[in-house]
């Protein structure tokens, strides 16, 4: 009791003398906590909300067979009502077993309906409906007849159906527009009644009565529900038992030959499980019988799956988080057992133990991470809520997600992990805090010796760390993906001979590991680096006492200083990996879809209103006249061909003629005129000659995916003398850089509905799709990085806090000597941006190197060649918002020093 | 011996607090620094001899009452300037000695001696600058830094900051207070040495009659006021004084 009270003392002076100096720590460890509290709280809600759907939908079902494979594939097609799929004969088997109540086969279709008043069909993919669950209904009742429809929320909002509108199915799903502007659906139809809508907002789906579902073509076995009979429904080991027995059931129809399509003669299968369910196997089926439970844990498996990775990059870039903050609390720690010494050594010499300080130490940080992870579980909560909120708010359509719960893991992980995190890093300072001699109190404060910061052994280990690591990330970027291509196995990327390591895998484990050997080589390499920028700032003139001061300041602290910046450089590395590795993806998909895609947009048939209302449009950068000649082939089919000259294409062009050609004097012909074609399987020769004039000429043409069906395109120098150019030019266009794909289709169907022209702006689109695809990743990664920077800069605030502290009185000395308030300040303010150059320096190469090293590694083919793009605006703006951070950091602490009385140096040693 | 003032206080006037607790550091003081002298200011705690240092030396300012600083041939009212004139007045004209912490850790010797002028204060001259240097014995200490440097060291390198720049007056605040004593008479020494061979003008504020009957004049500080002014006092007469005084 009384060391409990003894040691209560300690820490509860600890913490009034230190409260003010915890709050960036406790915020570190709440803004990382909070990021996987939040994770998992919505992993929770999402698993909650499909694990309802899951188990609603598997309702009055004891045991599921899926069907699939009894599908016949000779028989099924003809018969109009499908029996010679094997579901029925199996159900029949299933049902006829005594402990088995019904056995109901399910069957599916696709029907189509368009959607109105436009030209598209959606797909609804339709079951029978099944008699042994009552589905939920937000409207309308369930269907009774054979033309009467059921469909669930998704596809009636999509659809834009109501209970009493007509679902018509078109089995061709395509469409005639009519002069007059009526639409007319081609093909056989077939239309349904809606009678009701279900609660259900997964896929697009649909039930019908099985009448109604064997009038439709196409129909497939889907899955065998079997019920049991009432004292056993709904029981496990019966349900076992069943899935047993319908094993053997299988065999049973097997060998009397009623399943020809498992298996030609009667070959018994076994049971194979899995995690997931058992399946009956033979040599060249497998047929997948579940119970209740494994059914209902197969379909949130399934629908998880967006979950469980939202999970993993929760974890993922907490973890980053959880790092940095443990940076930040040690460094706290550090130095608040430094500024500590005299009061523990006074503890100690009046006979306080080494352990009561280690355990007063150790217990602050215990204090300090519950209250910090308690903070952490509640803004967690609140932005797991948020998102919860918003998400429904976006996606109406999709299935409602339920608002989350402070559920108890989360507190565990938070409580924990907040705990862990901050006793962990308050451990070597606490160790530390042991070793306090009582002699200390007794010496004088004078001038304080500078802390150690290089030991050779450290400068070694770290630098063949390093080497070794960024050696490996260069290797496996340059490794040639063909270079050790064994033949026998295929597989995605390549793996390095020595480690027999997968290559991307091989180059993230060397990143890892090389930026390790960074931070080993910190303590030397940080304040050296900080001290260097400091005398160069000063050499140049720039506030000359202030920038060399603020230099020498980050160098005298090397352990503080490497930390502080360490900190900042995971999160600054990972963003610069990230904007460099977009970029340069960028640019090689670009090589890429410029190779199959050279022109954004082209035409042959064009007419002078056209031409002009092109110029006209904004998401038209450049619009190219071209020639045309107006040819038929020896069959007499005709086109328009364009006559390209190089000048011409590559003004519009994304890849220049010459390197399309390969040199060669070569035509292009789209997929509709390649049958006139004679020869090779991509390059033949076409016979054209003008229409009205009989001079045949053989061309050199390559098959061109990229050309509209029906494009002829003839290089000028091959054309012969005579020829005359004809009729209405051609035109080829390239779209604005700026242009959105929305913005391309919606000019491709404008110029489709107003001149009957296709522009084919395939290519155009593709690149502004891929482009923003390429920038919405890298956006929502760098906002997930947001939580470690945030961190990693109020550590930047708490180190400089801390400094302030320390150098009150060399700031009143300072400033006594005449030195302003606004340089003194400006030490501080220097001294951070001094910290965040270090990081920016070194994370710009790193993520530099790393960028480029992803892309190359991930971009498994032979002749992609990677060059590693570097988006100098855009790292520009990281270096600015960082600096901008830094000073932000720094401005509370820059104010308090510059607020120090010059008088206080002059007061007695206190 | 010259009879020019250095630094003239009229009325000086300080209150802290309000009500019980209120202090008078300085009640009414004036006093007169004469150039070119040894200066000591003695009195027993609460004096005021501190806060008369703080005000005559621009790092804080007086209530009421007008401090005069000849500089050069003008003279310069201290009272009234702003915080950012001051700061240029200290950089300029005013030389610092203080007890403890007189250096820049992260700076060597030479940076710390050169520090009034690299903030914006005069350039020293070349050769009065190596003279000092040489004098006090620092030529082979200059790329040293403080903890390199031992406690006498140090406070000879703040006197030479002190003298490089021939301030108007130099304040020394207990410049003997952390040393030992044979450290603490060398200091005493060479501020005796800033009077005698360059001509400087020292005010110190000292508890210790010894270190005070260095000086030429001791100014005696009672509750506020100038309780007397002696002429080369002896150390016992000092220590009497101050053994009235306590009373």
């Amino acid at each position: 009791m009384r060391g409990r009270n003894e040691r209560l003392t300690v820490l509860r002076a600890n913490l009034r003398s230190s409260g003010k100096r915890l709050w960036a720590a406790a915020a570190a460890v709440a803004i990382s906590v909070a990021f996987i509290v939040a994770g998992s709280m919505l992993v929770d809600s999402m698993t909650r909300a499909v694990t309802a759907e899951a188990e609603q939908e598997a309702a009055g079902a004891d045991v599921v067979v899926f069907t699939a494979p009894l599908f016949d594939v000779e028989e099924g097609a003809e018969t109009a009502d499908g029996s010679r799929h094997g579901d029925t004969a199996l159900a029949e088997g299933i049902e006829a077993l005594p402990e088995v109540a019904k056995a109901e086969a399910i069957r599916s279709t696709y029907l189509y309906h368009r959607v109105e008043g436009g030209n598209y069909f959606t797909g609804v993919e339709v079951r029978t409906l099944s008699s042994l669950h009552e589905p939920e209904l937000s409207s309308g009742r369930v269907p009774q007849a054979a033309d009467e429809i059921l469909l669930n929320t998704t596809s009636a909002d999509s659809l834009g159906l109501q209970v009493g509108d007509t679902f018509l199915d078109s089995e061709e799903a395509a469409a005639e527009e009519h002069e007059d502007g009526t639409i007319e659906t081609i093909g056989e139809e077939a239309s349904f009644t809606v009678t009701g809508i279900t609660t259900d907002q997964g896929q697009h789906s649909g039930w019908l009565t099985p009448e109604g579902l064997a009038a439709s073509d196409d129909v497939w076995p889907d899955q065998i529900i079997v019920q049991l009979p009432e004292p056993l429904h709904g029981h496990q080991e019966a349900q076992s038992a069943v899935q047993q027995q319908i094993g053997t059931v299988i065999g049973d129809l097997m060998d009397a030959g009623e399943l020809p399509m498992l298996a030609e003669e009667g070959s018994a299968g076994t049971w194979q499980s899995n995690e997931l369910g058992s399946y009956f196997v033979g040599d060249t089926f497998s047929l997948e019988v579940l119970t209740h439970e494994q059914v209902v844990e197969l379909w949130i498996a399934e629908r998880t799956g967006d979950a469980q990775t939202m999970q993993w990059i929760a974890f993922g870039f907490g973890g980053i988080a959880v790092f940095v903050s443990a940076l930040v609390i040690a460094n706290t720690f550090q130095v608040i057992v430094a500024s500590r010494l005299r009061t523990m050594a006074l503890i100690r010499a009046v006979g306080g133990t080494a352990a009561q300080l280690r355990r007063a130490t150790l217990a602050e940080g215990a204090v300090l991470g519950l209250l910090g992870g308690a903070a952490g579980l509640m803004v967690g909560w609140g932005i797991a809520q948020g998102a919860v909120l918003l998400l429904n708010q976006v996606n109406d359509s999709v299935r409602e997600i339920p608002p989350v719960l402070l559920i108890p893991l989360a507190v565990g992980i938070a409580l924990g992990l907040g705990v862990l995190m901050s006793a962990g890093s308050a451990l070597l300072p606490a160790l530390k805090a042991g070793r306090v001699s009582p002699m200390a109190a007794l010496r004088p404060a004078d001038v304080e010796e500078p802390e150690r910061g290089s030991s050779r052994r450290r400068v070694i280990l770290g630098s063949i760390i390093t080497i070794v690591g960024l050696g490996a990330v260069v290797h496996s970027a340059v490794t040639d993906p063909s270079s050790d291509q064994a033949a026998e196995v295929y597989q995605v990327f390549n793996t390095d001979p020595v480690t027999r390591l997968p290559l991307p895998v091989l180059g993230v484990l060397g990143a890892f590991v090389g930026f390790i050997g960074v931070l080993i080589l910190a303590k030397v390499l940080f304040p050296r680096i900080a001290a260097l920028l400091g005398t160069m700032l000063s050499r140049l003139g720039v506030a000359p006492v202030v920038t060399k001061l603020a230099g020498e300041n980050a160098r005298r602290v090397p352990g503080r200083t490497a930390a502080t910046s360490a900190a900042l450089l995971v999160g600054i590395t990972l963003v610069m990996t990230m904007t460099v590795g977009a970029a340069t993806a960028q640019k090689l998909l670009q090589t890429e879809l410029a190779e199959s895609q050279p022109l954004d947009g082209l035409s042959a048939t064009v007419d002078e209103d056209l031409m002009e209302d092109l110029r006209q449009r904004d998401v038209i950068q450049t619009v190219q006249e071209i020639p045309t000649v107006h040819v038929q082939s020896e069959s007499n089919r005709d086109w328009s061909a364009m006559i390209m000259d190089s000048e011409t294409f590559d003004d519009v062009a994304h890849l220049p003629l010459a390197d399309l050609t390969e040199g060669r004097t070569v035509g292009f012909v789209g997929t509709d005129v390649w049958p006139e074609v004679s020869g090779g399987a991509e390059t033949g020769t076409l016979t054209l000659s003008p229409v009205g004039s009989d001079t045949p000429h053989d061309f050199t043409v390559d098959m061109a995916w990229w050309a509209p069906a029906d494009a002829v395109l003839l290089p000028e120098t091959a054309i012969p003398d005579g020829w005359e150019i004809s009729g209405d030019p051609g035109v080829m266009v390239r779209v604005a850089e700026k242009a959105s794909s929305s913005e391309i289709w919606t000019l491709d169907s404008e110029i489709v509905g107003e001149y009957g022209v296709e522009l084919r702006l395939d290519g155009g689109a593709s690149r502004a799709e891929m482009a923003v695809a390429i920038d919405t990743v890298l956006l929502v990664v760098i906002a997930l990085l947001g939580a470690s920077v945030l961190v990693a800069v109020l550590g930047v605030s708490n180190t400089l806090s801390l400094s302030v502290f320390e150098r009150r009185r060399e700031g009143a000395l300072l400033r006594a000597s005449g030195m302003t308030r606004g340089s003194l300040g400006a030490t501080i303010s220097v001294e951070a941006l001094l910290l965040a150059a270090v990081a920016l320096i070194l994370g710009s190469g790193l993520g530099i190197l790393f960028g480029w090293a992803g892309v190359s590694t991930l971009a498994a083919e032979e002749d992609w060649s990677v060059t590693a793009q570097i988006p100098w605006l855009r790292i520009a703006a990281v270096w600015g918002v960082t600096f901008l951070a830094a000073l932000a950091a720094a401005w509370l602490p820059a104010r308090r020093l510059s607020q120090v009385q010059p008088a206080a140096g002059l007061s007695h040693a206190a | 011996m010259t009879t020019r003032a250095a630094l003239r206080a009229e009325s000086l006037t300080k209150t802290y607090g309000s009500g019980e607790a209120t202090v008078h550091p300085l009640r009414r003081l004036s006093v007169e620094i004469p150039a070119g002298q040894y200066t000591a200011i003695m009195g027993p705690s609460g004096s005021g001899k501190s806060t008369l240092l703080h005000v005559l030396a621009g790092l804080d300012s007086a209530d009421e009452g007008s401090v005069l600083l000849s500089v050069d041939d003008r003279q310069v009212e201290l009272t009234g300037l702003s915080e950012r004139e001051l700061t240029l007045v200290r950089r300029q004209h005013i030389g610092f000695v203080f007890q403890a912490y007189n250096l820049v850790p992260a700076m060597t010797a030479r940076e710390n001696i050169l520090l009034p002028s690299s903030l914006g204060g005069p350039e020293p001259e070349r050769h009065y600058y190596d003279m000092v240097i040489d004098r006090l014995g620092l030529t082979d200490r200059l790329d040293h830094r403080p903890f390199e440097l031992s406690g006498g060291q140090q406070q000879r390198v703040a006197v030479a900051r002190a003298l490089v720049s021939k301030p108007s007056v130099i304040f020394a605040d207990e410049p003997t207070g952390n040393l030992d004593s044979r450290t603490g008479a060398e200091v005493l020494a060479l501020l005796r040495a800033a009077v005698d061979e360059f001509g400087q003008t020292v005010v110190m504020v000292t508890h210790d009659a010894n270190a005070a009957a260095e000086a030429d004049r001791t100014v005696v500080l009672s509750d506020g006021r100038v309780s007397e002014t002696l002429n080369h006092p002896t150390a016992q007469l000092l220590a009497a004084k101050m053994i009235g005084a306590d009373h």
